[in-house]
């Protein structure tokens, strides 16, 4: 599994990002991107000595300034279940475009008619001087 | 290929150093091509140098660790590490990767 799927499907549950300075952010995740960059709501920050509290409605993290996210433990089986859901749901849609055989050929072009890599104007000009 | 290393290691426990000198202990379940990995019932162990301060192991739970702080990371070998008692080693800090001038 990828992370960046792991963190997407973490949407609307609490996780904790420690930024590379050692500040860490304690909120729900609203969303994020391929880099990474987040928005979470009700977010208490904490910073890297652990003395100051802050208490942030939302905030936007740089995808560059993470060091690591601490998401839910049970979060892992959910996102497999849900890759499990997806490819069935895919399998069957491909089924039903296909008439139920997989083969995607329908009118039963051989799809082997010029063989010629696409060159084929020197033959026709050919053809032309005779 | 660099990354096809690393896929052998997925499903294992893996053990992953960081930029800032910290040590991870965790099941491989994912990577990508900028090395973010995710490590399920991911550990920290605490080693200390004396002998009256005593080694933290820290549950943590489900990690996803960015691909730039890692350093690297190695299989373990579960036979082996089940006869180091991690509670009495002993061992020097690691140095961090970044080097302020």
């Amino acid at each position: 599994m990828l992370p960046l799927y792991l963190l997407t499907s973490a949407k609307n549950q609490p996780i904790l990002v420690e930024l590379k300075n050692g500040e860490t952010l304690n909120g729900e995740l609203v969303n994020c991107d391929s880099w990474m960059n987040l928005t979470l709501n009700n977010v208490v920050q904490v910073s890297e000595n652990g003395t100051n509290f802050l208490k942030l409605p939302e905030c936007y993290v740089r995808g560059n300034h993470i060091k690591y996210m601490r998401l839910p433990e049970e979060l892992m089986d959910y996102a497999k279940e849900q890759t499990l859901l997806n490819l069935e749901q895919r399998n069957r849609n491909q089924k039903r475009r296909t008439g139920g055989n997989f083969n995607n050929n329908r009118r039963n072009y051989n799809n082997q008619g010029n063989r010629n890599g696409g060159h084929n104007y020197r033959r026709n000009n050919n053809n032309n001087n005779k | 290929m660099a990354m096809s290393s690393i896929s052998t290691f997925i499903d294992k426990r893996v053990r992953v150093i960081t930029t800032d000198a910290r040590l991870f202990e965790g099941i491989l379940e994912g990577y990508d091509n900028s090395t973010n990995i995710i490590l399920k019932s991911c550990i920290e162990r605490i080693i200390n140098t004396s002998d009256h301060e005593h080694n933290q192991t820290i549950e943590l739970g489900l990690y996803i660790l960015r691909g730039g702080n890692v350093v690297c990371i190695g299989e373990i070998d579960e036979t082996e590490f089940q006869k180091i008692d991690w509670n009495k080693l002993k061992g020097e800090a690691l140095k961090g990767t970044k080097n302020p001038l």
